[in-house]
């Protein structure tokens, strides 16, 4: 009896550590996340010191709100946001290679992008992401629906198509760019990076905010959705809403981004892919991970962005391209080594 | 056996077509009196003609070699793929190629002979490439042979990664250097490197000779790869030579005209359509004759009409609706 009494407590022990590591490990997290956040808030070309805020030098207050923390909030925007969107569409294409950079979501956009241009001219940051979401959503819709096709669903055949497609939609945008004279044009969507957010100039950001909400609020559907057609009806959970839901996040994010800040590499594709390394496939235990790691992944990149050549910087797609890659490969290498052993 | 004679001859009819209206369509058209009866303006006139002929020439010579390059390694590579969509372009050599040219202008500055002289230049470039992809291929290649979709995933992060670190490269280098440095990695269709084609014809001979050598044993393998073990083919070192066979191909097409991601798909697909064999000796003349056609007389349609888009731009829109199709319908077989 008390075998049985000491086996039940070591367990209850054991699921104890478990739950504290899980704490532990967010609250790591959540450490250096603010440890980043205050760095990003602190570097840049003009002086801006802990004393002088603290002393309450006008000035100094100034630079933090009118360009410190626009910026260091648009990439903790952006990059919670693309995790999530990332994570999204890998559980529900069930593909962990799968993120809008890989299926032609942000070639559409800048096609979408195109066709506002052509048709109403400069327009407004908004209306250039309507069109933008617009073109995403059709995009990733057709996509998905491509995937239910295909019949040899290798886990890396998937987004190998999906990078053809995005392919040919870039190549339409190019015709379409050719025969209008808009090449040049074409050529600046997509420019973008953190440097010239300040106040006025990054507030679309926030729409990203209800379709983050929205998806941790559905992110339990996300992952029953995942798991099938046939099973989410069993489970009582109507696929095509859910989705349908998942597509919108999908596009708003990746559109408003895109249209904002210019195309992050790999941000959607290795978040969600480390941190399931660590913490599991479960997508409502992990969404909130993945936005403080995906933030703290982006900070990072900037922040070496800002100082490699200070006090100019280099754009953070290259750095995000270096250190992704890197990261990436990793990730395949590890990925094969199981599919070996 | 009747109808293929009409496809071969058709074929062959009209890839001549195509490359006598690349060399000659614009006689016809030219607003000027080609002949005029002033014997000094006529020499003049001849002139003029040879050099413009001259050039159109190499520039055809130059889309053959890619041509014929570009399909006979996407045949291989769809056999040892398994996979008939897949095509070694999606390794991404444009972007490494970009990388290799900007490290030697980084390195060895614009005006050193390894940048300066094209031949050399050239076989830097290649052999690095090369190396580069050997070294891939090891990596990747060296536990489990099936691993060759991994392959593409890997190669087209190293893409990206090689596109970022030659953008940072090119960022901090001298302005001048940077001028000098677009000469090389601008090249396109529209704007090919001609001069190394005399490096380059010889050398696509003889990569045919040895792809063309080994096509018996793809035969077999195309069967798949434990058949083809079973039926007496060494997979592992053909699949390793078949791989370097693809690198240098694409290290010289890339050099030459610039990365034209669907032609391969489009050319061994439709030629795989056309014919309904598995043999890779007609696919490889009949996809050859095909992306010829498709580069020669595309380029052709797009000089003559003042350069409304580029061939790369049409063959990626017709290479990926045709891509589209070619998934959906392997589903319904």
């Amino acid at each position: 009896m008390s075998n049985v009494k000491l086996i039940t407590s070591s367990q209850a022990i054991s699921m104890f550590q478990n739950k504290l590591k899980w704490f532990n490990r967010r609250w790591y997290l959540i450490i250096v996340f603010v440890l980043l956040t205050f760095i990003s808030l602190l570097v840049g070309v003009l002086d801006l010191t802990l004393i002088d805020l603290l002393k309450g030098d006008a000035a100094a207050w100034n630079v933090l709100w009118i360009s410190r923390v626009p910026r260091t909030v648009a990439i903790i925007l952006t990059a919670s946001s693309l995790s999530i969107a990332g994570l999204i569409m890998q559980s529900i294409s069930r593909n962990k290679f799968i993120s809008p950079s890989t299926a032609g979501t942000t070639n559409a956009a800048i096609l979408g992008v195109l066709i506002g241009y052509l048709i109403m001219g400069n327009q407004t940051t908004l209306i250039r992401s309507i069109f933008a979401f617009a073109f995403a959503l059709v995009s990733t819709l057709i996509f998905m629906l491509m995937l239910k096709k295909i019949k040899f669903k290798n886990v890396i055949y998937v987004p190998l198509i999906g990078m053809m497609y995005g392919a040919m939609i870039s190549s339409i945008a190019t015709f379409i760019a050719h025969r209008y004279n808009a090449i040049q044009f074409l050529n600046t969507i997509g420019i973008g990076g953190f440097s010239n957010k300040a106040i006025g100039s990054y507030e679309l950001l926030y729409l990203v905010i209800p379709a983050v909400i929205l998806a941790i609020v559905y992110a339990t559907r996300f992952s029953i959705a995942g798991m099938g057609e046939d099973f989410a009806k069993n489970l009582g959970v109507s696929y095509g809403f859910v989705i349908g839901v998942g597509l919108i996040i999908i596009a708003v994010v990746s559109s408003i981004t895109f249209v904002m800040v210019g195309t992050l590499p790999f941000v959607g594709l290795i978040v969600p892919n480390l941190v399931s390394y660590y913490y599991g496939d479960h997508v409502k235990k992990t969404i909130v991970d993945i936005a403080l790691f995906g933030s703290s992944f982006v900070l990072l990149n900037d922040i070496i962005s800002r100082i490699i050549v200070f006090p100019y910087e280099i754009s953070i797609s290259f750095t995000m391209g270096v250190t992704g890659a890197i990261i990436f490969l990793l990730i395949i290498f590890r990925r094969m080594k199981h599919a070996t052993s | 056996m009747r109808h293929h004679k009409n496809v071969w001859m058709m074929l062959i009819v009209l890839s001549i077509v195509a490359i006598l209206f690349y060399l000659f369509f614009w006689m016809l058209t030219t607003p000027y009196d080609l002949f005029p009866s002033d014997p000094e303006r006529a020499d003049r006139m001849l002139s003029a003609i040879k050099s413009i002929l001259s050039r159109k020439s190499s520039q055809v010579m130059a889309m053959i070699i890619s041509a014929i390059l570009i399909s006979s390694t996407s045949l291989i590579f769809q056999t040892l793929t398994n996979n008939r969509i897949l095509t070694p372009s999606l390794i991404g050599f444009d972007a490494i190629f970009v990388l290799v040219q900007t490290v030697i202008v980084f390195f060895f500055t614009s005006s050193s002979i390894v940048y300066v002289n094209p031949y050399i230049n050239f076989l830097v470039a290649a052999t690095l490439m090369i190396v580069l992809s050997l070294l891939m291929y090891r990596l990747i290649l060296r536990k489990n042979r099936n691993h060759i979709i991994f392959l593409l995933l890997v190669g087209m992060v190293l893409s990206t990664l090689s596109r970022s670190l030659a953008t940072f490269l090119q960022t901090v280098m001298d302005p001048e250097e940077f001028q000098s440095l677009l000469i090389r990695t601008e090249v396109s269709i529209a704007n090919m490197n001609t001069t190394i084609i005399w490096l380059s014809l010889p050398l696509m001979v003889l990569i045919v000779i040895l792809i063309v050598k080994n096509f018996r044993s793809y035969d077999v393998m195309s069967l798949g790869e434990s058949q083809a073990i079973g039926l007496g083919v060494d997979y592992a070192k053909k699949l390793n030579w078949g791989l370097i066979y693809i690198a240098l191909a694409m290290s010289i097409s890339t050099a030459m005209i610039g990365p034209i991601s669907f032609l391969g798909l489009i050319a061994v697909n439709a030629a795989r359509e056309i014919l309904k064999t598995y043999k890779h000796f007609p696919l490889f003349i009949a996809s050859s004759l095909i992306a010829i056609i498709f580069i020669v007389l595309g380029q052709g349609i797009i000089v003559e009409t003042g350069y409304l888009t580029t061939v790369t731009v049409l063959i990626s829109m017709i290479g990926g609706a045709y891509m589209i199709y070619l998934v959906l319908k392997e589903n319904k077989t």
